[in-house]
């Protein structure tokens, strides 16, 4: 029986949680906090998705069919149809944000918490049938367009000057990881363009993994389908260190987190350092490799939720803005730790694409609130969704990723 | 059989029950995965390994940072002070005489039957028995300082339920969630806290302590004027003193059942969770 024809489960298995995730399902003191914080529930403002009835309502179905008539008399139930599909739907409409966990005063690593309730949908076929597609299709193609993997430097066509070293030149100092998202979708192809053109400037030598790039399993690992990542990483790994290289360079915080924290988890110490292309700019611009000359539009900045609350880099994006000669920057209303999401995460657009957009248009009405011409991000996916939602809420901001914010800077 | 064993028996029966729903909820908490353990490992497996852990961490460098944590996360909620100072003042005014009553209830309970020289009941098991004025001060139930006490502790708690339902039932705060079992809980603290003013009231008139004794515990003693101006005699005061306590004390050991099964139990547990995340679990 394949898994899509496998029959929808209604008992729960304690060992998708730690014991550490159980105990904070009990810590949870249900006074709301999170709520107003919630970017899905500010705009569904449907319950199910609130923090607070997730992990009350996972709690009542593990007493409920743990405890037995225990549990019952005291209101709880173990998980029926319906109440599993209402739960798969707030869990599903989450963009893993991580803000609840920022303002949670129990400090409830939320984030965690949900991935596991995600892997245990799976694991009773209670998620969104779209991730089954997504699943297929990075098994079947390595990436989660479902174009020929081959067909990941097709960015680089109309660059003016293809470089030499783009596709697995070994005894490269850099590789620089695409992700998906730049490697396969138009409109923000013009993110690795700028890199590649910044890195030339600056003499590094570079290379990509060219076809042999995998998809960092980022989108199955928070589908809750974690396992499915680990031969994608095992590849990738690989297949830097058979070029030699010193330093991983990703554009997608996604994949600077899987890179940085999970991929260690697998195949141990890397043997070569990760960082996010913010970090690697600001070293350029530190060591004066780039110079910067000026911006003319005024500017906000929107931290990534994997760059910033899960990565905790908020400063190197900042510093470079600031290197910027009479760049006029200004914070929006909600930044740092607390900034708000695009929409883009949690594959909140394969269960809910209208739910996503909702997110990124109020993200962009803060920017202009903010006063700004251009909001510009440091992920590829922030910059799909924010360019998407202006689009369609025909919003005039300009979206730049800060590769292309340092191009455009360097008067390239 | 005289109250106080009937009070005795009827509180270790809910003890045991309190005792056996925490061996459930361990029992079912021990199902769950434990990093570094195969999924499938046994339930006294996982039980070793997290006391080891747990012994290893007590006696390591982040001992310092979990106090503190207690303290300032757990204990005097920092975050929520910064957050909002009316919640944190309603919020800690439960918790704080929520567990300030319940350590001097059980302190009480061990002075009058371990340590009392003159045993009032039964069952009493006196283990050793200690004349001393602070035992003295704790088996007396009049004395001022206890008194005092037990109703301006009892005073804070309705204090802050009277908050938590202003803001939940009538500011209607659009962030909270109001379901059964946060009703349930309200009601249940607001009944043994007023509950235990009545009781009072009524053993002064009951026990006819005289007002320069009864003074201490102002809310009782004006409470038991207003109802010592109803017909009834010493006998029946006794009687309804008798339900009246029993009701109010079979309230508390039913919150006492309820609580690992309910949202109170975090009570327990955020502290402790807020610490360790703050540690570094």
């Amino acid at each position: 029986m394949s898994e899509k024809q496998a029959p929808r489960g209604t008992r729960l298995d304690m060992g998708y949680l730690t014991g550490w995730q159980v105990l904070e399902l009990g810590a949870c003191t249900r006074c709301g906090a999170c709520l107003k914080w919630c970017p899905t529930y500010t705009e569904a403002e449907r319950d199910e998705i609130t923090p607070l009835d997730k992990i009350t309502t996972l709690r009542s179905f593990l007493l409920g069919q743990y405890t037995g008539p225990l549990g019952r008399l005291f209101g709880h139930r173990p998980p029926d149809d319906a109440g599993l599909a209402r739960f798969a739907t707030g869990v599903y409409d989450c963009t893993l944000c991580g803000r609840c966990q920022v303002v949670c005063p129990v400090g409830l690593r939320t984030r965690e918490l949900w991935i596991a309730m995600r892997e245990q949908l799976v694991a009773l076929q209670r998620h969104p049938t779209l991730l089954d597609r997504l699943r297929e299709t990075v098994r079947a193609h390595h990436n989660i367009s479902g174009d020929p993997n081959e067909a990941r430097t097709g960015w680089s066509v109309n660059l003016a000057q293809i470089p030499a070293s783009l596709d697995r030149q070994r005894g490269v100092e850099v590789v620089y990881f695409l992700g998906c998202v730049a490697a396969f979708y138009p409109m923000v192809y013009s993110i690795p363009q700028a890199f590649a053109q910044i890195v030339e400037q600056a003499g590094v030598s570079w290379t990509t993994l060219g076809g042999e790039e995998w998809c960092c399993g980022f989108p199955l690992t928070i589908a809750g389908m974690g396992a499915e990542a680990e031969d994608l990483a095992r590849h990738n790994v690989a297949a830097v260190r058979e070029i030699g290289a010193r330093t991983l360079v990703t554009a997608c915080p996604s994949c600077y987190h899987t890179w940085r924290h999970e991929y260690p988890r697998l195949a141990g110490d890397l043997g070569f350092q990760v960082v996010h292309s913010v970090e690697f700019l600001r070293d350029l611009i530190r060591v004066g490799r780039l110079a910067l000359r000026g911006f003319a539009d005024p500017i906000t900045y929107h931290d990534p939720c994997d760059l910033g609350r899960t990565s905790g880099i908020y400063d190197a994006p900042r510093e470079i803005i600031r290197a910027i000669p009479g760049i006029q920057f200004t914070e929006m209303r909600d930044h740092g730790a607390y900034s708000l999401c695009c929409g883009g995460g949690g594959d909140v657009e394969m269960a809910d694409a209208e739910l996503a957009q909702a997110v990124g248009r109020r993200r962009l009405l803060q920017a202009q609130e903010a006063g700004a011409k251009v909001i510009v991000t440091a992920c590829q996916q922030c910059k799909r969704t924010l360019l998407g939602a202006a689009r369609r809420e025909k919003i005039r901001i300009r979206t730049l990723d800060m590769s292309e914010l340092v191009l455009e800077a360097m008067g390239s | 059989m005289d109250r106080l064993t009937i009070f005795w028996i009827i509180h270790l029966v809910f003890l045991g029950l309190f005792g056996l729903e925490m061996l459930v909820l361990l029992w079912v908490w021990l199902g769950a995965r434990v990093p570094g353990l195969p999924r499938d490992a046994s339930r006294g497996r996982k039980l070793a390994v997290i006391s080891q852990r747990v012994l290893r961490g007590l006696f390591s460098r982040r001992l310092g940072t979990f106090v503190k944590a207690l303290v300032l996360d757990g204990i005097v909620h920092r975050q929520l002070f910064h957050l909002s100072k009316r919640r944190w003042f309603a919020h800690s005014a439960v918790f704080w005489s929520f567990l300030a009553l319940g350590l001097l209830s059980t302190i009480t309970g061990v002075a009058v039957e371990c340590l009392n020289p003159q045993p009032e009941h039964s069952l009493s098991p006196i283990v050793f028995p200690v004349h001393h004025p602070l035992i003295e001060a704790l088996v007396d139930m009049d004395h001022p300082v206890m008194a005092l006490l037990n109703e301006g502790l009892g005073l804070v708690l309705l204090l802050g339920l009277a908050l938590a339902a202003w803001r939940r039932y009538f500011q209607r705060d659009p962030h909270l969630r109001t379901r059964g079992p946060d009703t349930a809980i309200l009601v249940l603290l607001a009944i043994i806290t007023s509950g235990g003013y009545v009781v009072e009231a009524l053993r002064f008139l009951a026990q006819d302590v005289p007002p320069d004794r009864a003074i201490f515990a102002p809310l009782g003693h004006g409470l038991a004027r207003l109802l010592g101006l109803l017909p009834l005699s010493q006998e029946t005061w006794v009687g309804i003193h008798f339900w009246a306590f029993f009701a109010h004390f079979i309230s508390v050991n039913l919150l006492l059942f309820y609580l690992p099964f309910s949202k109170f139990f975090h009570i327990v547990l955020s502290p402790l969770v807020v610490a360790l995340n703050k540690a570094g679990r």
